[in-house]
C-alpha cells in the first residue's frame, strides 16, 4: 500500500458532480422567495426551530471544523476531546439561562454591530464592523486551504493546477447561489447539506469503528494513546510541552466559551429565529449537534493516528512528508479515509464534506457581506435604501470570495489550525465580550469605553506564534527564564480589553444616552 | 486522575456523540422540512408577521 493510495474513481467524480449541480439549482429556485433586505438576511426572521437547528448544525460542522478536530484527534488523540467538553458546558448554560443571546434577540437587530449603534454610538458600530469582518475574513481565510487538503488527501488528486482550479470552481459555486439566493437559499442548500452531511460522518464512523476493532479496540487504543488533557507532554510524541496541560485548557476554555455565545456566524442565526425563546432553545439543543461536531472527526483523527502507528512504513513516510513541510497534519485524516472507504461511498462522503465546505462558507460569506453593508457602509454614506443595502451586500460577497481565493491558497499556516483559527477568532471576540455583555447588563457600559475595548482586540494578533516568537526574541531571550507562550498571550489577549472597557467607561462615562433605553 | 477515568469519559463522550448525530438526524430530519415549506409560504406571503408569536413546534 502506497500514502497516496486512494479508492476515489471516475465513479465518485460522478456523485460529486451530481451533488454540485443540485446546489445551483437550488440557488436558482430560492431567489424567487426574496423580497426585501430582510427576506435576504435573516430569511424574514422565519425559521422555525428544528429548521434552525438543522441549518446551524449545516454551517457549524463545516468541513474546516472536521479538518481540525480530525487533525487535534491525530496529534492529541483522545486528550483532544476536551474541546467537546467545553462547548457542550457552554452551550447547555447558555441555552438554560438565555445569557446573552435571549436579550440579543429581543433587540430584534440584523447584526450585532447595529446593536452597537442601538445602546451606544455610530461609531462604536463602525469600528466594531471593521473588527469583526477583519477578524471573521482572517479566520476564514484558511478556510479553502483545509477544503484543498482534504481534496487532494482524499482523491489522490496531485497536480496543483488541478486542484486550484476545482478549489476556484467551488468558491464560485458557493458565492453564485449566496449572492443570488441570500439567506434564503442559504437555509435551503444548509437543510439538504445538513442531511448529506449527517449520514455521511455516521456511516464514515462507522467504517473507523469497525476498522479499528469496534468499541474494545477503541477502548484497548485509549489505554496506550495520549488521554489526560491535565498533562501538559503528550506521552506519544516525547517532545516536551506538545500536549495540552493547564494553561491550555484555561485558555481554551475561556476562549471557547465565549465564542459559543457571540461567534458572528452563530449570533446571525440566533437573530434568524421566530423568538427570544426560540433563541434560546436553539442553543440548548446545539449541544448535540456541537457534540458530534467535536467528537465524530476526532474518531477519525485517532483512527488515522492507529492507521499509520500499525502500518508503520507508511506511519514514517507520512511523518517524513510532514517533517520536510510537503503535508501537515491536517492531511492524515483524508489520507487515511481514501483507504478504508470503498469506491462509490467515498463519492457520497466526499460530496458530505464538500456539503460540509460550502455550507459554512455561505453562512459565512453572508454574514461578514451583511455587516460590510449594513454596519460599514450604510453608516459612512448616510443611509442606503433596502435595495441599495442587498447591491452592497452582494458586492462584498464577490469582493471577499476574491480575497479568500487569494489569502486561501497561497497562505501557508504555520500552526495547527485549530489555534491560527482560535487567535484571529480572539480579535473579534475579546473587544466583543465586554461590549455586548457590558451594553446588555450594564447600565454603566459607555461608548468610550466601548471603543478603546474593540480596539484592544487588535491585540489577539499576538498570540499568533510569529509575534510571540518575535516578543521572546527582543524582551526575553534567555530560554531557560521567563517567556511567553500561547496559552499565556491568549488568555492575556482575550481578558485585556475587559479590564480597559471597565474602567474607561467608569471614567468617561457617555454625556446623553442615544435612546434612552439601555438600562437593563 | 486515575487513567481508567479518562477512558471511561472518553468512550462516553464519543459515543454520545455518535447517538446524539443519530438521534439528531431522526427528530430534525423530517421536522425541519416542514418547517423549511412553512417558512417559505411565510416569506411568500410578507415575512416577519409572525414574529411576535409564540412558535408552536
Amino acid at each position: 500500500m502506497e500514502l497516496f493510495e486512494t479508492n476515489f474513481t471516475s465513479i465518485d467524480w460522478v456523485i460529486v458532480a451530481v451533488y454540485l449541480g443540485g446546489s445551483i439549482l437550488i440557488g436558482l429556485w430560492a431567489n424567487r422567495y426574496v423580497g426585501g433586505l430582510s427576506d435576504y438576511l435573516v430569511a424574514g426572521r422565519t425559521l422555525r426551530i428544528r429548521l434552525a437547528l438543522a441549518t446551524m448544525t449545516g454551517t457549524e460542522l463545516g468541513l474546516v471544523t472536521v479538518m481540525y478536530v480530525a487533525e487535534l484527534g491525530y496529534t492529541k488523540q483522545f486528550a483532544s476531546l476536551y474541546l467537546a467538553v467545553i462547548e457542550v458546558l457552554g452551550l447547555a448554560v447558555i441555552g438554560l439561562t438565555g445569557l446573552v443571546v435571549y436579550r440579543l434577540r429581543q433587540e430584534a437587530v440584523l447584526t450585532v454591530p447595529e446593536y452597537y449603534e442601538r445602546r451606544y454610538t455610530q461609531s462604536v458600530r463602525v469600528v466594531g464592523a471593521v473588527m469583526m469582518v477583519l477578524a471573521g475574513v482572517l479566520n476564514m481565510g484558511v478556510f479553502l486551504k483545509a477544503g484543498s487538503l482534504f481534496l487532494v488527501g482524499v482523491t489522490g488528486l496531485e497536480d496543483p493546477m488541478a486542484l486550484k482550479l476545482i478549489m476556484t470552481g467551488l468558491l464560485l459555486l458557493v458565492l453564485f447561489y449566496t449572492v443570488l439566493g441570500g439567506m434564503v437559499s442559504v437555509v435551503i442548500t444548509d437543510l439538504v447539506q445538513f442531511l448529506v452531511l449527517g449520514v455521511g460522518s455516521l456511516v464514515v464512523s462507522g467504517f473507523v469503528l469497525s476498522e479499528m476493532g469496534g468499541i474494545d479496540g477503541l477502548w484497548e487504543l485509549s489505554g496506550t494513546t495520549y488521554i489526560d488533557p491535565l498533562m501538559a507532554d503528550n506521552p506519544v510524541t516525547e517532545a516536551a510541552g506538545d500536549g495540552v496541560g493547564p494553561w491550555m485548557l484555561t485558555a481554551q476554555w475561556v476562549t471557547l466559551s465565549i465564542a459559543v455565545m457571540l461567534w458572528p456566524a452563530t449570533v446571525s442565526r440566533t437573530l434568524a429565529v421566530k423568538s427570544p425563546t426560540v433563541a434560546r432553545r436553539l442553543y440548548l439543543f446545539s449541544t448535540i449537534p456541537f457534540l458530534a461536531r467535536r467528537t465524530l472527526p476526532a474518531l477519525w483523527g485517532i483512527g488515522a493516528f492507529a492507521f499509520f502507528a500499525f502500518h508503520a512504513d507508511l506511519g514514517s513516510e507520512f511523518q517524513d512528508q510532514v517533517d520536510s513541510k510537503n503535508l501537515s497534519t491536517l492531511s492524515a485524516m483524508p489520507l487515511y479515509l481514501a483507504k478504508i472507504i470503498p469506491t462509490g461511498l467515498l463519492g457520497i462522503v466526499t460530496a458530505a464534506m464538500l456539503a460540509a465546505f460550502m455550507s459554512t462558507h455561505d453562512s459565512y460569506l453572508l454574514c461578514w457581506s451583511g455587516v460590510v453593508a449594513q454596519d460599514i457602509v450604510a453608516p459612512l454614506c448616510g443611509g442606503l435604501s433596502d435595495r441599495q443595502r442587498v447591491l452592497v451586500t452582494r458586492v462584498s460577497i464577490v469582493a471577499i470570495g476574491a480575497f479568500l481565493l487569494f489569502w486561501g491558497l497561497w497562505y501557508e499556516v504555520g500552526q495547527e489550525l485549530w489555534d491560527y483559527l482560535a487567535i484571529t477568532g480572539t480579535v473579534y471576540l475579546s473587544g466583543a465580550l465586554p461590549v455586548i455583555v457590558g451594553g446588555l447588563y450594564w447600565k454603566r457600559a459607555s461608548s468610550t469605553g466601548a471603543l478603546a475595548a474593540l480596539a484592544c482586540g487588535l491585540m489577539g494578533v499576538c498570540g499568533l506564534s510569529q509575534v510571540i516568537e518575535f516578543i521572546n526574541d527582543r524582551l526575553f531571550p534567555d530560554p531557560a527564564g521567563f517567556q511567553v507562550f500561547p496559552a499565556m498571550m491568549m488568555l492575556v489577549t482575550m481578558i485585556t480589553p475587559t479590564l480597559v472597557f471597565i474602567p474607561v467607561s467608569l471614567l468617561v462615562p457617555d454625556r446623553q444616552r442615544p435612546d434612552g433605553e439601555q438600562s437593563t | 486522575m486515575n487513567g481508567s477515568f479518562w477512558q471511561v469519559l472518553w468512550l462516553v463522550i464519543l459515543g454520545s456523540g455518535l447517538v446524539g448525530m443519530a438521534g439528531l438526524l431522526l427528530a430534525v430530519g423530517t421536522g425541519s422540512v416542514r418547517e423549511l415549506r412553512q417558512s417559505l409560504d411565510e416569506l411568500k406571503s410578507g415575512g416577519e408577521d409572525g414574529e411576535s408569536s409564540e412558535v408552536s413546534d
